[in-house]
């Protein structure tokens, strides 16, 4: 398990987290989630061992990962600008992972390089942002880290390659309880993908659910009425309410099923549950908590 | 606890990684290695000349012991080694200074120790498997021309051995030094810089400190031995070795081995500590920057203060400080200023940081200024002196003395056995009270204002005098002054040189015995030197003689034999027969060359004795039929403070009537003058203030026989009409009379 307590980090005078709070269990696709500057890259820099904590600890299975070799061999990290040594091949890549982490298995290298449309043999400098993209991850899958940290994952990568990406690491998740910690500033990129989601903001998990959870205590519904009705009076908590003539459309805490036998109640022309995205459901979590959800919906 | 799957070797695939990475650069270095170290020797080893008919080898210079670099290539290994090892390790420390570098490698399953070593390490093999490859190659090539001519290549497998040693530490203390600076840094450009810094500070500072001294502080005279110098800093210690080659290389290999694995050490605990998040950032922390700060605002405050100081000329020393503050000050926020990219990032601390340094280097200057905090003015008491050693031997100066444990071999050419030779002695021990308090006065004279840190060209100049006073507890106090030969200086060294203790060391005769005579051939001339005589053990008794001049000598005090009316009666020339003796066998003890004796009128015994032989015709001035009259010219010797004319026994001619541009004057006309000649001239004062007058005999075929000078002073000299162009033409107007008289002018050649 992943586990961050008080973490604190900071850069000069700008702390960047500020006594974070969080644990990352085995198997799961969890989701980072805040607005640019939230702190989203640099909790994973902690979490991999690249930056040490200033305060409060990051530990893997109790252990701190600075400088912890153990470690860091069974947590493997790609940051949202890629690097590769000068004049580096997908094979040199591949080589040099080979030779750092201990789970690395050619077999399932050669199997990606199926799967990726790449030349293996070219130099990485003369490829696309995608590309280049495609070659870090199909070099770090291929190392069956037990902890896979991909900071802005699917930047510069085709739909195509994203659906294949996602399905690589449900995947892997299966076969080998990966537990994958993907960053975005970007809900949609993350809604089918991830079970668990953590926002952060200003330094903190502002709060961290399973996304069926989350999706559970909220629903959307619409309904049609040829008259004026009391909402206050329904005893439904409302959290967002747009009306359109006499369309009416409502997020309302709670499920579907107890929702709209009070919707009928009200004599409407009709009534209806809709399916919820992230988006929304993030907008109730928040607004209930008061926070300023715009810079995350770009 | 975390383990791991399995343990793969990750220091050695990190390596293996980074040195396929530089193959190339081997590849590059290997060539251009090349070009410039075996291709040298490669060119030279069959080049042949023809001798007598027979094609010989031509003999093969190296500029190190083993004899492998020829030509350019002492050039090309200190150039190749030095900036490869530094440029490698620049682009070695690269990763650490490049944001998405630091993401994937301390992200790794690798130490950061491992990291850095492996780095390191790869940067050492690519520049020493070229540095290894071209020195094989070169050293075969010289075993290869050895074995052709043994006598005319060197060649020495263990000298070559210590010297690629020496290389290998080189590089690995300058990437270890590269390293260094880059764990406590940002970017490629401030570890260039801040290694620098670490490569370059000790000789700077030393440098620095040496020139402040030399420059104001009165008697310095420490300099830094050149191996010493070399040992500051490793990218000068091999340059040092082709220079001055020593024992000395080898402790500065130790050292900078034993350096470099400090610094390593440090590098790497440092790296631990050094925080991802510098990379890419304004480098204004750490050792490195720090040392960079203060060696800018002292180098820079001093130079520029100093500079200023010249320029503006006010008040000396105190406005040279007021510079060096001001200049401090400057320069650091200068150096802020680049460092921080602008105002923008300057802290609070900087500020008074940069009072601090500024203040510490304006307290330096001060204590320089201000005499060295005692340097100056420090004379120590004479009972804790147990010795002390001036360069001065008074007025027997030029009488060379040699030193028996100074001693060379030279094996003769074209015969058989040894030749020695030996250096000399310039400089007088004393080690008893009376003659120690007299250096003391002279010193305390030479601080009090006739010793300059610097020579003027005044014209009282009297040379370097240094003194090195040995403590009764063995430490020892060196001073180095300019003297000038003012009246209280004249008058202590007078008192140092009256004391028995500095005539025993300085006089040739003072431990003369007739039994051990070495001069068994003397001659003789007159005042003139035109009426010379050889006087030989054989017909005469030499060693009477010499017994007479040593009793008169002793007798002579410094006031007499440095008066101006000095009168000299004839010279003696004492040859030696210990310099032939001493040059086939080793001297045991030091020994005195031959030399010349200007005989005063004071010299009774000598003189009785001569005249008792029958000689006191030589006491007199010869007749001469002219005087030849010269600007500069005849050799003369100086004595002392004084200077006369130079003679080394019969058949010796010092002046040469072809180059010296001369006025020769009637017997009369000299004779007039003559009264007006000195026979001894001060060497201390205006040198253009006398002409020489040499007696000139005209011989029987009509020739011109030219003697010895006397010293006519110009003033004297312009009242004798034949002069009067002659002076005016070296002199211009400077000794016009009031009225210049024509005519009566005498040939003018």
């Amino acid at each position: 398990m992943l586990k961050a307590k008080e973490l604190v980090k900071r850069f000069g005078e700008k702390t960047a987290l500020d006594g974070l709070n969080t644990e990352i269990g085995r198997g799961c696709i969890y989701g980072l989630v805040g607005p640019n500057g939230s702190g989203k890259s640099t909790l994973m820099r902690l979490m991999c061992g690249v930056y040490r904590p200033d305060g409060g600890s990051i530990t893997l299975e109790d252990e701190p990962i600075f400088e912890n070799v153990a470690a860091k061999d069974r947590i493997l990290y790609l940051g949202d600008d890629l690097y590769f040594p000068p004049k580096a091949t997908v094979e040199d890549m591949a080589r040099f992972y080979r030779g750092l982490y201990s789970g690395f298995s050619m077999e399932t290298y050669h199997t990606l390089c199926g799967c990726f449309p790449l030349q293996t043999d070219q130099p990485l400098s003369t490829f696309s942002k995608g590309m280049r993209r495609q070659a870090a991850l199909l070099a770090a899958l291929c190392c069956h880290a037990e902890y896979l940290l991909l900071d802005e994952a699917f930047d510069g990568l085709d739909p195509v390659i994203r659906l294949m990406v996602k399905k690589l690491l449900a995947e892997e998740i299966a076969e080998r309880e990966t537990t994958v910690v993907i960053s975005s500033h970007n809900l949609r990129e993350l809604e089918d993908l991830c079970d668990q989601i953590g926002l952060l903001s200003a330094g903190k998990i502002l709060f961290e659910k399973d996304l069926d959870a989350l999706k559970l205590g909220f629903c959307r519904v619409q309904a049609a009425y040829d008259h004026p009705v009391n909402w206050e009076a329904t005893g439904l908590t409302i959290l967002d309410k747009k009306q359109r003539g006499k369309l009416v459309s409502l997020l309302v805490r709670g499920t579907a099923e107890a929702t709209l036998p009070v919707l009928e109640a009200q004599r409407p022309l009709f009534a209806e549950a809709l399916p919820m995205t992230l988006e929304e459901v993030f907008i109730g979590e928040m607004e209930a908590v008061g926070y300023d959800y715009s810079n995350i919906l770009s | 606890m975390i383990t791991a799957i399995s343990s793969p070797d990750r220091f050695g695939s990190l390596l293996r990684g980074q040195l396929k990475k530089s193959i190339p650069t081997m590849v590059y270095l290997t060539v251009v290695g090349f070009l410039g170290i075996p291709l040298p020797y490669l060119l030279v080893m069959f080049r042949r000349w023809e001798d007598q008919g027979e094609w010989v080898l031509e003999v093969i210079k190296t500029a190190d012991r083993g004899g492998l670099y020829q030509g350019i290539a002492v050039g090309a290994v200190c150039l190749l080694w030095l900036v490869g090892s530094f440029t490698l390790a620049l682009s070695g420390v690269g990763y650490m200074h490049d944001r998405r570098a630091v993401d994937l490698y301390h992200s790794l399953p690798v130490t950061r120790g491992q990291l850095l070593l492996g780095h390191a390490l790869a940067n050492f093999i690519t520049i020493a498997l070229p540095m290894t490859a071209n020195t094989l190659l070169t050293a075969i090539l010289a075993a290869v021309r050895h074995g052709m001519a043994p006598t005319r290549a060197v060649f020495a497998p263990g000298a070559i051995v210590m010297d690629l040693l020496g290389w290998y530490i080189t590089a690995f203390a300058i990437i270890v030094m590269v390293y260094l600076a880059a764990t406590q840094v940002g970017s490629v450009f401030d570890t260039f810089l801040f290694s620098g810094v670490y490569l370059a500070t000790a000789p700077v500072l030393c440098f620095v400190h040496l020139v402040m001294c030399r420059s104001y502080l009165l008697g310095w005279t420490y300099e830094i031995e050149w191996p010493v110098f070399c040992t500051l800093t490793p990218a000068l210690t091999m340059i040092g070795s082709y220079s001055d080659y020593g024992k000395w290389v080898y402790g500065a290999m130790i050292l900078w081995l034993v350096l470099g694995i400090l610094m390593l050490w440090a590098a790497i605990r440092l790296y631990i500590r050094r925080p991802s998040e510098r990379a890419e950032s304004r480098a204004r922390d750490g050792l490195a920057v720090g040392i960079f700060r203060f060696v800018a605002t002292f180098v820079g405050g001093l130079g520029f203060g100093v500079l200023f100081g010249a320029i503006t000329g006010v008040d000396g020393r105190s406005g040279n400080l007021v510079w060096t503050a001001v200049f401090g000050l400057v320069v650091y926020f200068l150096v802020e200023l680049i460092l921080g990219r602008g105002f923008k990032g300057m802290r609070k601390s900087s500020i008074v940081m940069g009072a601090a340094m500024t203040a510490v280097t304006v307290l330096y200057a001060g204590a320089i200024f201000t005499g060295g905090m005692g340097f100056e003015s420090r004379v120590p008491a004479t009972d804790r002196v147990a010795g002390v050693t001036i360069s001065y031997r008074g007025r027997y100066t030029e009488v060379s003395l040699y030193d028996a444990d100074r001693r060379h071999t030279q094996q003769f050419e074209n015969r058989s056995g040894e030749f020695y030779y030996y250096d000399m002695e310039s400089t007088t021990t004393l080690r008893g009270q009376e003659a120690i308090q007299a250096v003391t006065a002279v010193h305390q004279v030479l601080i009090n204002g006739a010793g300059k840190a610097t020579p003027d060209g005044s014209d009282g100049f009297m040379g370097r005098m240094e003194i090195s006073y040995t403590y009764t507890d063995g430490r020892v106090l060196k001073r180095k002054y300019c003297a000038y030969g003012e009246d209280a200086l004249l008058a202590a060294l007078s008192r140092l040189e009256d004391t028995g203790e500095f005539q025993s060391r300085v006089n040739p005769l003072y431990y003369w015995t007739a039994e051990k005579n070495p001069y068994r051939q003397i001659d003789l001339c007159d005042p003139t030197g035109l009426k010379t005589l050889r006087l030989t053990a054989a017909y005469r008794d030499t060693a009477a003689l010499v017994a007479a001049l040593r009793q008169d000598m002793l007798a002579e005090t410094s006031e007499a034999y440095y008066r101006p009316g000095r009168e000299t009666v004839c010279y003696l020339y004492l040859e030696s027969e210990l310099v032939d003796k001493y040059s086939r066998a080793p001297a045991e003890k030091d020994f005195y060359d031959s030399f010349t004796v200007a005989v005063s009128r004071d010299y009774t015994n000598t003189i009785a004795l001569l005249t008792e032989w029958g000689l006191a015709g030589y006491l007199t001035p010869a007749e001469y039929d002219m005087a030849a009259v010269s600007v500069w010219a005849t050799d003369v010797q100086t004595s002392g403070r004084i200077m006369l004319p130079l003679w080394q026994g019969v058949g010796y001619q010092n002046f040469n009537a072809d180059s010296e541009d001369h006025v020769l004057l009637k017997q009369s006309q000299a004779a007039a003058l003559l009264p007006k000649a000195t026979w001894t001239h001060s060497s201390i004062s205006d040198w253009d203030d006398y002409l020489y007058m040499t007696f000139v005999k005209k011989e029987k075929d009509g020739g011109l026989r030219y003697g010895l000078s006397v010293f006519l002073p110009i003033r004297e000299a312009q009242q004798e009409p034949a002069l009067q162009e002659f002076i005016s033409s070296y002199y211009g107007g400077k000794w016009d009379l009031p009225e210049t008289r024509e005519g009566d002018r005498l040939i003018v050649q």
